[in-house]
Parts: structure tokens; sequence; C-alpha cells
């Protein structure tokens, strides 16, 4: 890949993929070391002409094959974003996803972030994060419902008052 | 639980682009309402978060991943003298060892009538030590080529 490809490629990807990294860590610190990291190792793997088609879900690979590792080292499994940390809340509906986020398991954060803001397929993201189809199908259905189940408290909430 | 239209209602929840039936159907799909209840808020918390970044920019990640790539090349470049090396002293010690144990009963006959205090017993160990080396040898360099 030539200087040009890359940063083409890195203009097209890097924000997404920045949002994944913050929120599954909950750390906007953490963030860009890990962006960084991901396309260093994205650049210096042995891959063949990839298309940019086939190199987002790859780059999404890398960055959670490295929040995995902190998750292992017990790094970021407890929420540690700063409420002012560039995230404002929803006037309109007053449904904060941080608040969201911070009470979902880290697996259960990844799965809706790339069914739901990547709008990938079951397959892909079992790709994306190594699981089996299938787990990935049941992991999703009880992440949503308990997403749907926490969005919909909140919702509530708001209309009571 | 699974509805086919999941997949429609993600993609029209990202490019705000709603067909009629789509619309009409979520109405009347729980499943879906669900999804784009979550869809939405998530999608509509990324605008916000990707307003704020400020990203490294793009030609210092190419010239860290440059760096990198260069110092792995010199990387593979020292070593490979090293495994070669390694390579032939583990090749030599497996011969030395198949080598030893053809000629055991021999040198064992011959140690009983040689030099005072070599005993078949030391020949043997001596052969179990070259064989642990050998092992520990190749080992090594399985280790190195991982590396």
């Amino acid at each position: 890949m030539d200087e040009e490809t890359f940063h083409a490629l890195y203009h097209a990807t890097a924000k997404t993929l920045w949002a994944y990294i913050a929120r599954l860590s909950g750390r906007p610190d953490v963030a860009n070391d890990l962006l960084q990291e991901t396309y260093c190792r994205f650049l210096t793997a042995r891959l063949g002409k990839v298309e940019m088609a086939e190199a987002k879900p790859y780059l999404f690979r890398i960055a959670t094959n490295l929040l995995h590792d902190r998750w292992r080292k017990g790094e970021d499994t407890v929420w540690s974003e700063a409420p002012e940390a560039g995230f404002e809340r929803d006037l309109d509906t007053q449904i904060d996803v941080r608040d969201l986020m911070q009470q979902l398991r880290p697996r259960e954060r990844q799965l809706l972030w790339l069914a739901y803001v990547e709008g990938m397929t079951h397959n892909e993201i079992a790709k994306s994060t190594g699981l089996q189809s299938m787990s990935v199908r049941i992991l999703l259905f009880r992440a949503r419902r308990k997403a749907a189940e926490l969005l919909g408290r909140k919702e509530r909430a708001v209309h009571e008052v | 639980m699974k509805c086919e239209r999941e997949q429609q209602v993600i993609k029209a929840t990202r490019n705000g682009l709603w067909a009629s039936w789509l619309r009409d159907h979520l109405r009347g799909c729980a499943l879906c309402t669900q999804t784009e209840l979550i869809a939405a808020s998530l999608q509509e918390d990324v605008a916000k978060v990707q307003r704020g970044v400020e990203l490294p920019p793009a030609g210092l990640v190419w010239r860290r991943a440059q760096i990198r790539r260069r110092e792995r090349a010199l990387q593979r470049a020292t070593r490979r003298p090293f495994l070669i090396v390694g390579a032939l002293g583990g090749v030599y010690s497996v011969v030395f060892l198949l080598w030893g144990l053809f000629q055991l009963p021999h040198s064992v006959y011959r140690l009983f009538a040689a030099p005072p205090g070599l005993t078949g017993v030391v020949a043997f160990a001596g052969l179990a030590l070259s064989g642990i080396l050998a092992i520990v040898g190749w080992w090594v360099l399985v280790l190195e080529t991982k590396r």
C-alpha cells in the first residue's frame, strides 16, 4: 500500500474506528494510542493487495484484538470516561448513550456497536470478533434486549418528569 | 427471535432513507422497534463523538509504521545467521546422539576394559546428557523461530 492510498483509507475509517475504541474502552485517552497501534499493525502485516472494503473489517479485527488484550490484563473493564470528555447529553431525548454503555459488559458494547453502528451482519461480526456466528446471534440478542430495556427505562423516566 | 427486516431497519437508520413499507413494518414489529431505538441512539452518539475528535495525523501514523517495518526487517536479518548456526548445531546433536546410540553396546564393552572410573553407567549418563542438550537446543531453536 502506498502512502496516498493509506491517507485515503485513514481519512475514510479513522473516525469511526476511534469512536469504536473510545466507546468500548470508555477511555478516550487510550483511543488515540490504540488507533495508531491498529494502523501500524495493519501496515506492517504482510497483506496482499487489500481493497478498501476488506480493509475496514480487518482494521476492526485488529482494534478488537488490542481491546481484548487490555481486557485480559484487567484494563478498561470499569468505565472511566469523564462526563465532560467531549460527550454532551442529548437534549431532545435525554438518552445518554454513555450511561448505557457504562451499564453494558465490554462484549455487549462491542456487538451492539458492530451491528448497529457499523451495520455488520452476523458473519462479519463473527470475523471481526473471532466468535462463532451462532454465538454472535445469541449474544447480540441478549445485548439488544438489555440495551432496549435500559433505553426504554430512561425514556419512561424522561416522560414521567 | 429474529426479524428478516432488521438489517434493512439498521441500514435505513444509518442513511435516513425510510421506505414507507418499512415504516409500516416498524410500527407492527416489536423487534425492529427495539433495533431502531438502539441503532438511532448509538448513531446519534457516534456523530457527536466524532465531532470533537482530534485524530493523530495520517502522515505520523504512516511514518511510525515505516520505522517499525524497518526495525523488523533489521531484526529478521540479524537473526538469520543465529538461526542457521542453531539449526546446524541441532542437526549435529541429533546425528551425534544417533551415532552414540548405535555405538552404545560396543562402547560399553570397551569402557568396561578401559580406564578405571569410567563405567558403562558414566558412558550412558554422558549419552543421556547429550540427548538432553540436543532436545534443549531444538527447543530454543523453535522458540527463536516463533519470535
